[in-house]
C-alpha cells in the first residue's frame, strides 16, 4: 500500500505558527479549559483561525508540513534528553570506552539539536515539548535517568537506553527523510538517519 | 474486527446515557455554563441522577460503541507520516489506523469495531498502564450529542465536514492546568469526579469522560494546533471566530480497574493529561441524517441513527 505524507494545514500553518503554540498530542489551549465555574467566555482570540490563512500563503510556512514539524519537534527533546544520559555515562560509567563514545555522542548530539532548532526558528514554530512527560520508545525519562544511576551496572543499563535511542532515532529520522516534505528538513533527517546506524553500528561493536 | 456489544451491555449504557446526557443538561441549569460534563469537579456522576430527568430535559443523542481494535505509538493527527513517533496510543473505530491515515484511507478500508458498522471512523486516546502493564477499555463510548448550546442553536447543528480531524484534552497539562478530562467511577457515584485518576471502591470501575469542541470555523479540517478550527462554545452559543455548531461528540471510557490510583499511568503521564483524536470518517449521508433526525429534531437515538 502506497504510503504518503500528509501535509496537515501548511498554509493555515504558515499564518498561524507564529502566534501559536504547537501543540502536543493533543495539547488544548485555554478556551476550552476552563473549570465549569469560570465562564468560559475567554473567546477564542479574534482571528485566531483566519479562514484566508488556508489555500495561500504557502510560503509562510517555510513549507514545513505536518510530517516536518512532528520529527523536529521530535528530535529536539529526544536529543536534549538523550544528552542527560549521555552525561552520566560520562560521570558515572566505569567503561572507558563507552565513555568516550558517550563524550562523541554529546558533541555531536549538541550540533544536530542546534540545526533542528534553527529550522524551527526560521519557520517561527515556538520550542515547546509536545511530549513533555511522555513515556515512549528513545526518549529518556526522569524515571529512566534514575534507573539508571541505581542501576548496579550503570554502564550495561546506560548502553540499553543509549540503543533505544539510537535505534528509534534512526527510525523515525528514515520516516521523515521519506514522508517530509520541507527540503532542509528532509535532508537533515536523512543525514541523521544516516549518522545514527553508524552510531549503532560503533556501540554494538562496543558492546561486543 | 467487529463484535458488537451485546445486548445487555447495549441496556445498560442505554440507561447510563440517559442518566449522563440528564446530568450534564442538569449541570448546565446551574452552571449556566456551556459543555459542563457529568463529571465536573462541582457536579454528581452521572448515574446519581437518574434517568427520570433525562426526557423533560429532551435529550438529543446519537453514538456508537466501539471496541478496542488495536495499539501503536502513531498519532497521523499530530505526528503524521512518523510511525513510532507518539507516546502509545488506544484505538477504537477503523482498525487501519496508522501515522499515515487519513480520512480518504479509512473510508477505502471500510473497515470499523463500532457499532454502528457505518461509522468508519478513527477514535484513539493515550493507553493506559496499570502497573507499567497496558490495560484496554472494557469499550469505549461516542456520544454524538445535541447539547451545551442554546436550543436554537441545536436545531441547527451541522453535520461535521468530511475528513474533520478534532482534539480534546492536554496532553502536556500540568498539576495546575485547567483540564477538560473528567475520571470518575461507574457504579460508584459517590466518588467525586476528579481531572486526576480517581480510587474507585471494589466493584466499580474507572471511567473517563472528554467532551470534544463542538463550534468548527466553517473553513478548515485541521489547524497547526490541530484545534484551533475548533472551539468550544461560548454562553451557549458558538463564537464568531467559530460559528458553525457540529454534534458535541463525548468519549466515555471504561476500564476494568480500581483502587489505588498509584498504580496508574496514561502513555502521556498523570490522569489530567488525558486527551483524544478523532478522525471524521461517517459516510457524510449518514451523519447527516443522524444530525437532522436526533439531534436537530431533539430526538434520543441509537447507535442506528433511529430514535430509541
Amino acid at each position: 500500500m502506497p504510503r504518503r505524507a500528509r501535509r496537515v494545514a501548511t498554509a493555515a500553518a504558515a499564518a498561524l505558527l507564529t502566534a501559536l503554540p504547537l501543540a502536543g498530542c493533543g495539547a488544548e489551549d485555554d478556551r476550552g479549559a476552563a473549570p465549569a465555574v469560570t465562564p468560559v467566555a475567554e473567546a477564542p482570540a479574534a482571528g485566531a483561525t483566519d479562514p484566508a490563512s488556508v489555500g495561500g500563503e504557502q510560503s509562510a510556512a517555510d513549507g514545513l508540513s505536518g510530517t516536518d514539524l512532528a520529527w523536529l519537534q521530535l528530535m529536539a527533546p529526544m536529543n536534549d534528553r538523550t544528552l542527560l544520559l549521555l552525561e552520566l555515562v560520562e560521570e558515572s560509567g566505569t567503561d572507558a570506552e563507552l565513555g568516550g563514545f558517550a563524550g562523541e555522542l554529546a558533541v555531536s548530539h549538541a550540533e544536530e539539536t542546534t540545526r533542528l532548532r534553527e529550522i524551527l526558528d526560521d519557520a517561527g514554530v515556538p520550542d515547546t515539548n509536545p511530549h513533555e512527560g511522555h513515556n515512549m520508545t528513545g526518549m529518556v525519562t526522569d524515571d529512566e535517568l534514575s534507573e539508571i544511576a541505581g542501576a548496579s551496572d550503570v554502564d550495561a543499563a546506560a548502553r540499553d537506553a543509549l540503543h533505544e535511542h539510537l535505534a528509534q532515532s534512526a527510525m523515525v529520522s528514515g520516516s521523515a527523510a521519506e514522508n517530509g516534505s520541507d527540503e532542509a528538513t528532509t535532508a537533515l533527517a536523512a543525514e541523521l538517519a544516516e549518522t545514527r546506524e553508524g552510531q549503532l553500528a560503533t556501540l554494538e561493536a562496543l558492546a561486543g | 474486527m467487529t463484535s458488537p456489544p451485546t445486548s445487555r451491555r447495549r441496556t445498560r449504557n442505554r440507561l447510563l446515557t440517559v442518566a449522563v446526557a440528564g446530568a450534564a443538561v442538569a449541570a448546565l441549569q446551574l452552571t449556566g455554563i456551556p459543555g459542563a460534563i457529568a463529571g465536573d469537579d462541582t457536579d454528581a456522576t452521572p448515574e446519581s441522577n437518574g434517568e427520570v430527568s433525562a426526557q423533560s430535559y429532551g435529550v438529543a443523542e446519537f453514538l456508537a460503541e466501539c471496541e478496542f481494535s488495536h495499539r501503536l505509538p502513531d498519532d497521523p493527527i499530530v505526528f503524521p507520516g512518523l510511525p513510532g513517533a507518539s507516546h502509545m496510543h488506544s484505538f477504537f473505530g477503523s482498525p487501519v489506523t496508522d501515522a499515515h491515515s487519513t480520512a480518504a484511507d479509512l473510508i477505502e478500508a471500510g473497515q470499523t469495531t463500532c457499532d454502528p458498522l457505518v461509522d468508519l471512523s478513527s477514535y484513539w486516546m493515550p493507553t493506559l498502564f496499570v502497573d507499567g502493564e497496558p490495560v484496554e477499555p472494557q469499550q469505549a463510548t461516542f456520544y454524538y450529542l445535541g447539547e451545551g448550546v442554546n436550543q436554537d442553536v441545536t436545531e441547527r447543528i451541522q453535520p461535521y465536514p468530511e475528513g474533520l480531524l478534532m482534539l480534546a484534552g492536554n496532553a502536556v497539562a500540568g498539576p495546575d492546568d485547567p483540564v477538560i478530562a473528567r475520571w470518575s467511577c461507574l457504579h460508584a457515584g459517590e466518588v467525586e469526579p476528579s481531572k486526576d485518576f480517581v480510587n474507585c471502591p471494589e466493584g466499580s470501575a474507572l471511567e473517563s469522560y472528554l467532551d470534544f469542541p463542538q463550534c468548527w470555523d466553517g473553513v478548515n479540517l485541521d489547524s497547526p494546533d490541530h484545534q484551533s478550527h475548533m472551539a468550544y462554545p461560548v454562553a451557549n452559543e458558538c463564537p464568531e471566530t467559530h460559528p458553525v455548531p457540529v454534534p458535541k461528540m463525548r468519549q466515555v471510557v471504561r476500564y476494568p480497574v480500581n483502587g489505588d490510583p498509584s498504580r496508574f499511568e496514561l502513555a502521556s503521564g498523570p490522569g489530567y493529561t488525558m486527551h483524544a483524536d478523532f478522525i471524521n470518517a461517517w459516510p457524510q449521508e449518514e451523519l447527516e441524517r443522524r444530525v437532522r433526525d436526533c439531534l436537530n429534531a431533539i430526538v434520543k437515538c441509537g447507535a442506528d441513527g433511529n430514535p430509541l
